[in-house]
């Protein structure tokens, strides 16, 4: 009888390490190189780059700037139309990612939707390491479309600072020269 | 005629289920420059239940409204800046919108940051002194800014380091910012040799040992000690220590040894040891 019910005490004791073991929710972020980046992978654009700078980058390199610029202008995107800050939180800088989070209440649906065409983009610097550079990004051209349907296209010129961190191009900072409206 | 009754019936209900149009607010003390953070923004219009969200070029700001009399006050959640340059202000209500193209303006640079980026982080006498510089300055609300004197925001070169072995900092504040000059190879090694008669050994020790702009070669540095006598040949080895390494060599009774020290290509002169 006691054999039966020590047997019985080791049934539920180990069923109970084991249910607790499986409903345990993982609640753990996937490391990047596992997530499926889909606002990147939707994101189509046109980039043309010129290399003005002391050092230039190696035609790889220069293929990886170029998918993590057309990359990062998909999250820059999304956040101007939702302020989700941490969607793109891999294509930013920490200071970067700290200046958007001072303005964030959550998540806002602005009913703007704002698409890049094109870039033509001059790497002004690139560090000799390969880890920082500095871009003019002329002639950009952005469209908008509103809620009302309504729509307006745009040409702006742009510099940026990237930093090559954690196996991306990160912006770390930005101003925006000018942009106005197409006829 | 009954049924152009009902047609005009349902015509009325159509049009009452219609939203109510609603006017664009006036924005009293309008301008195109809008300083950031926002004071007040006055508007006046006939409804109420507005928000207001401010569209700046990276991502939007939410507003905080107060409701007056006549319409509403607009003003900034906080006092952080923003992206500089062409934005909207788009007050909502319902699901009507209405946009006000504006362009924006710290009233403040914050902190500003001299950005001094170099590479390669370690350079060594040995081989090259220079170092590549990237320069810019940004503000605390990370829009690039002309640097002092210069009409383009990004400016680089090539500098030439001082020789002297140590870290630096490229901004002072930043630890990130160091860089290391390593101290180069010896350019010449001195040995002293003497017999400790105690212990029968001969204590050998050389140094300080320098590079050719006289820092002190680098610590862990392998000095060999290479000694023989008429039928053999021996090799010690030992670490430099702040410029200095020394080995103890066993004496033996009527047994001389000839003596040189090597670093990687550089070799003392030759020594001799005798009791």
């Amino acid at each position: 009888m006691m054999r039966i019910l020590f047997i019985l005490l080791i049934v539920i004791v180990t069923a109970f390490f084991f249910l607790q073991g499986r409903l345990n929710e993982r609640n753990g972020e996937k490391p990047v190189f596992l997530r499926n980046d889909e606002l990147a992978e939707a994101h189509l654009t046109k980039i043309n780059a010129t290399v003005h700078s002391m050092y230039k980058p190696d035609s790889i390199q220069l293929e990886t700037f170029k998918k993590d610029y057309s990359n990062l202008w998909a999250h820059l995107n999304h956040l101007y139309e939702t302020n989700d800050v941490e969607a793109g939180k891999e294509y930013y800088s920490e200071e970067w990612f700290k200046q958007i989070n001072h303005h964030y209440n959550g998540p806002v649906q602005t009913k703007i939707k704002r698409s890049d065409e094109q870039h033509e983009l001059h790497i002004e610097n690139w560090a000799w390491d390969g880890l920082a550079c500095t871009v003019s990004d002329s002639n950009v051209i952005f469209h908008y479309q509103y809620s009302d349907k309504s729509s307006k296209t745009t040409k702006a010129n742009l510099k940026l600072v990237l930093l090559f961190q954690g196996d991306h191009w990160r912006i770390d900072a930005l101003r925006l020269i000018s942009e106005t409206p197409l006829k | 005629m009954k049924n152009l009754f009902i047609h005009i019936i349902l015509l009325i209900s159509i049009s009452a289920c219609k939203n109510k149009a609603i006017e664009k607010p006036v924005w009293v003390n309008k301008t195109d420059i809008l300083s950031i953070p926002i004071e007040s923004l006055v508007f006046i219009a006939d409804e109420e239940n507005w928000e207001a969200t401010l569209l700046s070029f990276t991502q939007p700001v939410p507003l905080t409204v107060r409701f007056t009399n006549d319409g509403f006050v607009l003003s900034s959640q906080n006092k952080y800046g923003i992206t500089e340059g062409m934005a909207q202000l788009i007050l909502s209500n319902g699901s009507q919108h209405f946009y006000y193209d504006l362009n924006l303006h710290n009233k403040s640079f914050g902190s500003i940051s001299e950005k001094d980026y170099r590479s390669p982080k370690t350079v060594n006498p040995d081989s090259s002194l220079a170092q590549h510089r990237l320069l810019h300055t940004i503000d605390e609300w990370r829009n690039i800014l002309n640097a002092p004197q210069q009409l383009q925001p990004f400016y680089e070169d090539i500098i030439q380091l001082n020789p002297i072995a140590g870290t630096y900092r490229a901004q002072k504040d930043k630890a990130l910012s160091s860089f290391y000059v390593q101290p180069g190879s010896a350019t010449s090694i001195e040995v002293n040799s003497v017999y400790n008669k105690d212990e029968n050994v001969f204590v050998v020790t050389t140094g300080p040992l320098k590079d050719k702009h006289n820092n002190t070669v680098a610590n862990g540095t392998v000095v060999a000690f290479i000694y023989s006598d008429d039928e053999q040949t021996y090799r010690m080895e030992a670490a430099l220590l702040n410029g200095f390494a020394s080995v103890k060599i066993p004496a033996e009774k009527n047994r001389q040894y000839s003596l040189t020290a090597k670093v990687n290509e550089t070799v003392s002169k030759q020594v001799q040891l005798s009791p």
